[in-house]
């Protein structure tokens, strides 16, 4: 079997699933709630054919929702999957090099000065900009730009963050505290940027398509991938600034939602293999399906409690993780 | 004809001077060998042939072009290295591997073609991998695993083919076939071969120039015949060494 020159051919079936799989996380995610919908009164509402209460709730409050949901899904678990190259490393994250602690300094500093809203989402991104750019010139300083160099640096800077991140919380009053933590596990319940969100998910797949051969090479090493004609340093930068992007964006639009960035890349990898052409699309659309289910299951599991999302993809994240690496001892 | 030749090269390494002035023209079909002791520079020359670190002098040119106005991608059709050691950190098969030695010559958008898949395939038959294809290249032995690198070599099917110690974890009975087939597929393509080694016997077998690093920047080039003599010999590593003459072939030993 040629396998490579087929090799998107041979992994169709995987692609149809997923495609599948959006459009039906959605149909449950507007489904699914406090008032349920049948499926023929969803089909009235998408087709505009009703426009009573139930046309406000699905298209004003859930489907705005689910599209952050599947923005940030996409987005995570591509910035995930480009970590991993980044770093070349299995255990990286979107959040291991800190673009999450300096959002999250943004956003709690914000909220303990009584901003909300778009003052909120902003502080959230310039944190996370702040974080990325001071990782990269401490982590780029005189010397070479090594794997490990940088993801030392992150881990530093993020651990500094998350202690400004706990003093933040213990200087701040009681009734800061619930919308603190909530916004710290992640929480889609105010999002309202979906367009933006949009937009730069697209930005971001469009950037990393042309260049995932390369990503393939880089995974080899980084002597490899020169001696093999790739622009080493040029495009580490590339990935880099692509996967922190995504991640304050991410951050931004719903607060830290662990385990997305994580998993979905390793699973993906576990059904179609390490080529990043094949692995980055696939994962994409399993991490954007996947954060819709798992906010529709936060929103309804124990309703009316609505549980942060952080909490849902963390109790999946945690097993199926350890599972894996138990697998791969094998 | 000059394939690969160096201009008053110069090279060092965390201060230490591994060769200043060195001038050597390197012509289709010939296959020349670096020795010397650790630490004398060996992988340095090697990877600086290669275009991966920049000399301190002196230049690099390759079939009439300077290495410093070509791209990674243009050296990358012209210069081919294996290197000593890999680390695979995600698992992939034998033949998606080696399928990465077509990296310089395709697109953007292009894939691997059948016969790029073919040009793999034939590559892993020349090293004795056949059949090996689909395994996970996490799975292999040390030798094998040697063995998929040089067959990425081949499939990136280079003008010059640059080795750092191509011997490494390989035993003895592929040592011998494998550069043979190298060098005899260089031959016959008018390509160049350099090898990295520490077998001052493979160096005798299959080079026919060789360039001695003494350290500090003291070198020797030459033909076989003038540098591989005891006397060169002992003095490079700086150990007694004498030559053993058997039938048809002699060896080198520490005396």
């Amino acid at each position: 079997m040629a396998y490579h020159q087929s090799a998107l051919r041979y992994h169709r079936p995987v692609f149809i699933l997923l495609l599948l799989l959006a459009p039906l996380s959605f149909m449950f995610a507007l489904a699914v709630g406090s008032v349920s919908i049948s499926w023929p009164q969803l089909w009235a509402i998408l087709s505009g054919h009703e426009n009573d209460v139930t046309y406000n709730l699905v298209m004003e409050l859930r489907l705005p929702r689910a599209v952050s949901a599947f923005t940030t899904g996409g987005m995570l678990a591509l910035a995930g999957a480009l970590m991993q190259v980044l770093l070349r490393n299995p255990l990286a994250d979107p959040y291991i090099l800190g673009v999450s602690g300096g959002a999250s300094v943004g956003a709690l500093g914000a909220m303990l000065f009584g901003f909300g809203g778009l003052w909120l989402n902003g502080a959230a991104f310039c944190g996370a900009l702040l974080s990325m750019i001071l990782v990269f010139s401490l982590a780029h300083g005189k010397g070479s730009w090594t794997p490990t160099r940088l993801i030392l640096t992150g881990v530093v800077v993020a651990a500094g963050w998350g202690a400004l991140i706990s003093f933040i919380l213990a200087l701040s009053p009681n009734t800061n505290l619930r919308g603190m933590l909530f916004w710290l596990i992640g929480d889609l319940s105010h999002t309202d940027s979906s367009s933006t969100g949009i937009i730069i998910l697209i930005i971001g797949i469009v950037l990393t398509l042309p260049m995932s051969r390369h990503l393939n090479v880089l995974t080899r090493g980084e002597l490899k991938a020169s001696a093999l004609g790739v622009s080493v340093t040029t495009l580490r930068m590339q990935i880099y600034f692509i996967a922190s992007l995504l991640t304050a964006s991410a951050v931004t639009i719903v607060g830290n939602i662990g385990f997305v960035g994580l998993i979905v890349p390793h699973l993906v990898r576990l059904i179609v293999g390490n080529d990043q052409r094949i692995l980055i699309p696939a994962a994409v659309l399993l991490g954007a399906s996947l954060l819709v289910i798992a906010d529709t299951v936060a929103r309804t599991v124990m309703s009316p409690t609505q549980l942060p999302i952080g909490v849902i993809t963390a109790l999946i994240g945690v097993p199926v993780f350890l599972y894996l690496l138990q697998r791969s001892h094998h | 004809m000059v394939l690969l030749a160096t201009k008053n090269l110069e090279v060092s390494i965390a201060g230490i001077l591994v060769c200043h002035d060195l001038n050597i023209t390197i012509e289709p079909g010939q296959c020349w060998g670096i020795l010397g002791k650790n630490g004398s520079g060996k992988t340095t020359l090697l990877q600086t042939l290669a275009g991966l670190r920049s000399p301190d002098a002196g230049d690099i040119v390759i079939t009439g072009n300077s290495l410093q106005h070509m791209t990674r991608r243009q050296i990358a059709q012209c210069i081919g290295i294996l290197f000593q050691d890999y680390n695979d950190i995600f698992p992939s098969t034998v033949l998606e591997t080696t399928l990465i030695g077509r990296h310089p010559y395709l697109n953007t958008w292009q894939w691997e073609s059948a016969n790029d898949v073919q040009l793999a395939r034939s590559a892993l038959h020349q090293v004795e991998l056949s059949g090996m294809e689909s395994r996970i290249v996490t799975s292999l032995s040390g030798g094998e695993r040697q063995r998929v690198e040089l067959a990425t070599l081949l499939t990136q099917d280079p003008l010059v083919y640059l080795l750092d110690e191509p011997t490494n974890h390989i035993d003895l009975n592929h040592q011998i076939t494998i550069i043979e087939a190298l060098k005899a597929r260089v031959t016959e393509r008018q390509q160049a071969l350099i090898m990295v080694l520490h077998d001052i016997n493979i160096a005798a077998r299959f080079c026919d120039h060789l360039i001695l690093l003494f350290g500090d920047g003291v070198t020797q080039i030459g033909t076989k015949e003038a540098m591989m003599t005891e006397h060169q010999l002992t003095h490079l590593y700086g150990h007694p060494i004498i030559h053993i003459q058997g039938e048809g072939q002699g060896a080198f030993l520490p005396g």
